[in-house]
C-alpha cells in the first residue's frame, strides 16, 4: 500500500514499515495478552502447588501431634505400652534433656570457634584465608551422616594413630555433641563472615586510625557493629542443629532416662521421632507426631526469635 | 524436600537479571510473558542450573527422610514401586549391627557418598556464583 | 524579519509562544495538566507544553526536578509501579494515552525509549537485539526484519561496524557502541517519538558527540524528547527547551518552555536566568 499522497514520489519505506509494524501488531495484540496473563498466572499457580507440601505438613503435625501434648508427655520418660494401657507411652523429657545437653554442649564450642574463624575469613585475605573457606564451603555441603561417621570412629571408638591418642569414649552425648559441633562450625563460619565483611570499613579504618591494634578493633568495634547478623547466623545454625537426626543416629546410645552427664548414652529429640515412628508399637508409631510437633514449634521459635531479636537489636541501635 | 531450595536459589537467580533489560524490552512493546521468557528466563538460565545442581547435591546426601520410606534392598530395584537403596540410607541403616567387615564396606560407601556430594556442590556452586557474577552482584 | 536556517522561514522575533510556534512547527504530543505521585507524594506537577513534532525536545534542570518522572509517564513506565497515579491528560495525536483506550504495549510501539545506562539483551545476538521489538510484535518475515535492522542500524550509524557480525553477542560492543544499538533497537519498530533519558551520561566524550550528531539526522524520521542534566548538550542538539525545578513542595515544576535559542540568551523567568548562568559562569 502506497503512502505517498503526491503521484510521482516513491513511497517512504520508513513510512511503510511503521504501516505494517502499527498493523501486525495491533492483529497479535489479544493473542499475546491472552497467553501473556495465563502464563503470568500460571506462575502463580505453581507457587501455590509448591506451598502445598508444607501446609500438609504443617496441618498433618497439627492434627495428628497435638493431641498427644500434655503434662505427663513433657515430664515423664518413656515407657513401653503396656497391655492394660496401649496408649500410655509415657512422655519425651529424657530426648528434651538429651537435645538441650548435646546440643548446648555443641553450641558452645562450635559458636566461639566459628565465629572467630569467621573473623579471621573476613579480616584476612591470604590463601590460607581462601583455602579455609573453600573447605568450609565444602563441609557446609557434605550429608549429615558423614559427620556421625566421623564422631563415632573419634569419639566413640577413639583413633590410636598416626601419633593421635583419642581415647574411645564410647556411646555418648559427648560423641553427638562433636559430630553436631563440627557440624555447625562451618556453617556459623560462613555465615558469621557474610555478616562482618557487610560492616562498612570506615568503621574498621576509623577504629585503626585512633591508634588501635587490629584486635582491639575487632573484639571493640567490628563485632558489637555486626552483632545482630552475627546472632542471626547463630541462631540459625543452632535451629539447624537441633533437627539434625543423622550424625547422632548411632554414637549417643540409648537411653530411657533423663541423663545429664554426656559422658553416657544419651537421648535427643530427632532421635526419639526415628525410634517412635519406626516402632514396632502402634501407639509409639502415633506419637511421633507429637515429638515432630513440637520440635517444629521449637525450630519455628529459634528462627523467628532470631529474626526478631536481630531486628530489635537494630531498633536499639538508632 | 529439595523443592524450597530450588524455589529459594531459582528466584535469586531471576531476580538478579537486572531491571533495565526487563524495562528495555517492555520499551519496544513486548507483553510481560514475552519478556520473561526472551530475555529475564535465558539470562537467569546459569543461575537455575546452579540450582537445581545444589539442589540435586542436596538430594544426594538426605539420609533420614529417606531411610524411613525406602526399606533396604541390596539388589537393583527391579522398579521405581520397589524397595531400595541409597548410598546415605545404607549407611544409616547398617552401621548399627555391622560387623568389621560390613564397617569398612560402609566406610567405602562413605567416600564414594562424599566425593559425589563434594563434585555436585562444586558444580552448582560454580555455575551459582558464576550467574551472580556476570550479573554484577558478587 | 530573520531567517529561521532551521524551517528556511523568514518570521517575526517577537513570535515566541510555545504553543504552535510557526518554527517549530505542527504538534506531536500536548501535555495538559499532568502530574505524576507516588503513594500519594508529588513528584511533578502542572506540566502542560506541546511537544513540535520532527524536532529534539529537551527536558532539563536540576535533579529531583522531575523531569524522567516525566519522560517515563510518556510510555507508561510507570504502570509498573505501585502507587504511582498519572493524572491530567498526555495527547499522542489524538489519543489520550492513559484514557484513549490504547494498550501500554501498543503504545510502546509508537512512543520508544532509550535508558541511560545501555542495556541490549546480553544473551542474544547484534541482529536479534535490534529485531526483538518485531519479533515481540509478531513479525516473522525474513526479508522484513532483514529490511527494518539495516535501515534501523544504518539510522543509529552502526551498521559500517557491525553488518559484518550481525551474529556477535552484543556484549562484544564498546559502551557507546552499545547505546546506539539500543537506539537502533527502538528505532526498528518506527515508533512516531523517541524518548531518551540521559542516553549520553554514561558514555565517553566521543561517543557522547557521536549520538548528539545523530540526533539531528534522526528528527526527520521521529520526534525526540530528550532529559539531559547537560546544559551545553540541551543547547547544542535542541529545538525546543523545557525547563524544571523543584518547588519548596519537592515536588517538581515547569519553569518555562521556549525555543532554546530564546530560552539561553533571554529567557522568560528569572529563575531560568539563574540556572544557566549558575553553569555557563
Amino acid at each position: 500500500m502506497s503512502t505517498s499522497v503526491i503521484e510521482g514520489i516513491p513511497p517512504d519505506p520508513i513510512l511503510e514499515r511503521r504501516e505494517l509494524v502499527q498493523r501486525v501488531a495491533r492483529r497479535t495484540l489479544d493473542r499475546r495478552m491472552l497467553v501473556s496473563r495465563g502464563m503470568v498466572g500460571l506462575c502463580g499457580v505453581t507457587l501455590l502447588i509448591a506451598l502445598i507440601p508444607l501446609f500438609a505438613i504443617l496441618y498433618s503435625l497439627i492434627q495428628k501431634g497435638m493431641h498427644w501434648w500434655s503434662i505427663d508427655f513433657f515430664t515423664k520418660v518413656p515407657q513401653f505400652p503396656s497391655l492394660i494401657d496401649p496408649n500410655d507411652i509415657g512422655g519425651i523429657s529424657n530426648a528434651i534433656i538429651g537435645s538441650l545437653v548435646i546440643d548446648g554442649i555443641a553450641a558452645l564450642f562450635a559458636i566461639p570457634i566459628g565465629v572467630i574463624a569467621g573473623l579471621f575469613l573476613a579480616e584476612s585475605d591470604s590463601k590460607f584465608a581462601s583455602a579455609l573457606r573453600t573447605t568450609a564451603e565444602i563441609m557446609t555441603g557434605l550429608p549429615s551422616i558423614l559427620l556421625g561417621i566421623f564422631a563415632y570412629q573419634m569419639i566413640v571408638i577413639g583413633f590410636n594413630e598416626w601419633g593421635i591418642k583419642l581415647p574411645g569414649i564410647g556411646f555418648s552425648g559427648i560423641a553427638g555433641s562433636f559430630a553436631i559441633g563440627v557440624l555447625m562450625i562451618p556453617v556459623i563460619m560462613k555465615a558469621s563472615e557474610t555478616a562482618l565483611r557487610a560492616v562498612p570499613s570506615t568503621i574498621r579504618e576509623a577504629g585503626l586510625a585512633l591508634g588501635a591494634r587490629r584486635g582491639i578493633v575487632a573484639r571493640k568495634v567490628v563485632i558489637p557493629t555486626a552483632l545482630p547478623g552475627l546472632i542471626t547466623a547463630v541462631l540459625l545454625a543452632f535451629s539447624r542443629a537441633v533437627g539434625e537426626t543423622a550424625p547422632i543416629l548411632w554414637v549417643i546410645g540409648a537411653s530411657t532416662m533423663v541423663q545429664w552427664n554426656p559422658k553416657m548414652q544419651m537421648a535427643s529429640m530427632p532421635l526419639a521421632i526415628f525410634q517412635s515412628a519406626t516402632s514396632p508399637y502402634v501407639a509409639l508409631r502415633e506419637a511421633a507426631w507429637g515429638i515432630a510437633l513440637f520440635l517444629v514449634c521449637v525450630v519455628l521459635v529459634l528462627n523467628l526469635g532470631s529474626r526478631f531479636f536481630a531486628a530489635w537489636l537494630q531498633r536499639e541501635r538508632r | 524436600m529439595v523443592l524450597p531450595m530450588i524455589v529459594a536459589l531459582s528466584r535469586d537467580a531471576i531476580a538478579i537479571v537486572p531491571h533495565d533489560q526487563f524495562e528495555g524490552a517492555l520499551s519496544v512493546g513486548a507483553t510481560k510473558w514475552q519478556v520473561l521468557r526472551k530475555v529475564v528466563l535465558p539470562g537467569a538460565r546459569t543461575g537455575i542450573v546452579g540450582a537445581v545442581t545444589l539442589a540435586t547435591a542436596r538430594a544426594l546426601g538426605e539420609t533420614v527422610a529417606v531411610a524411613m520410606v525406602i526399606g533396604l534392598n541390596p539388589l537393583f530395584p527391579p522398579s521405581l514401586f520397589s524397595t531400595a537403596s541409597t548410598l546415605a540410607s545404607t549407611i544409616a541403616l547398617q552401621f548399627q549391627d555391622a560387623t568389621p567387615l560390613q564397617v569398612a564396606a560402609l566406610g567405602a560407601l562413605a567416600v564414594i557418598l562424599m566425593t559425589l556430594t563434594a563434585i555436585v556442590n562444586w558444580f552448582g556452586r560454580r555455575l551459582v556464583r558464576g550467574a551472580a557474577f556476570r550479573a554484577g552482584v558478587v | 524579519m530573520v531567517l529561521d536556517p532551521s524551517t528556511m522561514v523568514r518570521v517575526s522575533p517577537e513570535i515566541q509562544d510555545q504553543e504552535g510556534d510557526p518554527r517549530l512547527g505542527p504538534i506531536s504530543m500536548r501535555f495538559e495538566d499532568v502530574s505524576v505521585s507516588f503513594h500519594g507524594r508529588t513528584a511533578i506537577r502542572d506540566v502542560a507544553f506541546d511537544v513540535p513534532k520532527n524536532k529534539v525536545t529537551s527536558l532539563i534542570g536540576p535533579s529531583g526536578s522531575g523531569k524522567t518522572t516525566l519522560l517515563r509517564a510518556i510510555n507508561r513506565m510507570h504502570d509498573l509501579t505501585k502507587g504511582a497515579v498519572v493524572s491530567g491528560s498526555i495527547r499522542l495525536g489524538d489519543t489520550d494515552i492513559y484514557k484513549g483506550g490504547i494498550p501500554a504495549t501498543l503504545l510502546r510501539t509508537r512512543v520508544g525509549m532509550v535508558f541511560q545506562r545501555p542495556n541490549p539483551f546480553p544473551t542474544m545476538s547484534i541482529y536479534d537485539n535490534v529485531v526483538s521489538g518485531l519479533r515481540f510484535n509478531g513479525i516473522r518475515k525474513r526479508s522484513v526484519l532483514d529490511e527494518a535492522a539495516e535501515s534501523a542500524l544504518i539510522g543509529a550509524a552502526l551498521w559500517d561496524s557491525v553488518s559484518t557480525r550481525m551474529k556477535a553477542h552484543a556484549s562484544t560492543l564498546s559502551g557507546g557502541e552499545q547505546q546506539r544499538l539500543c537506539i537502533a533497537r527502538a528505532l526498528a519498530v518506527e515508533p512516531e517519538v523517541l524518548l531518551m533519558d540521559e542516553p549520553t551520561s554514561s558514555l565517553d566524550p566521543i561517543s557522547m558527540r557521536l549520538i548528539e550528531e545523530l540526533l539531528s539526522e534522526l528528527k526527520s524520521r521521529v520526534t525526540i524528547v530528550i532529559v539531559t542534566h547537560n546544559m551545553q548538550q540541551a543547547a547544542r542538539v535542541s529545538d525546543l527547551c523545557a525547563f524544571f525545578l523543584m518547588g519548596n513542595d519537592r515536588a517538581g515544576e515547569q519553569i518555562e518552555v521556549a525555543p532554546t535559542k530564546k530560552l539561553f540568551s533571554e529567557p522568560d523567568d528569572p529563575r531560568t536566568l539563574d540556572y544557566i548562568q549558575g553553569r555557563f559562569g
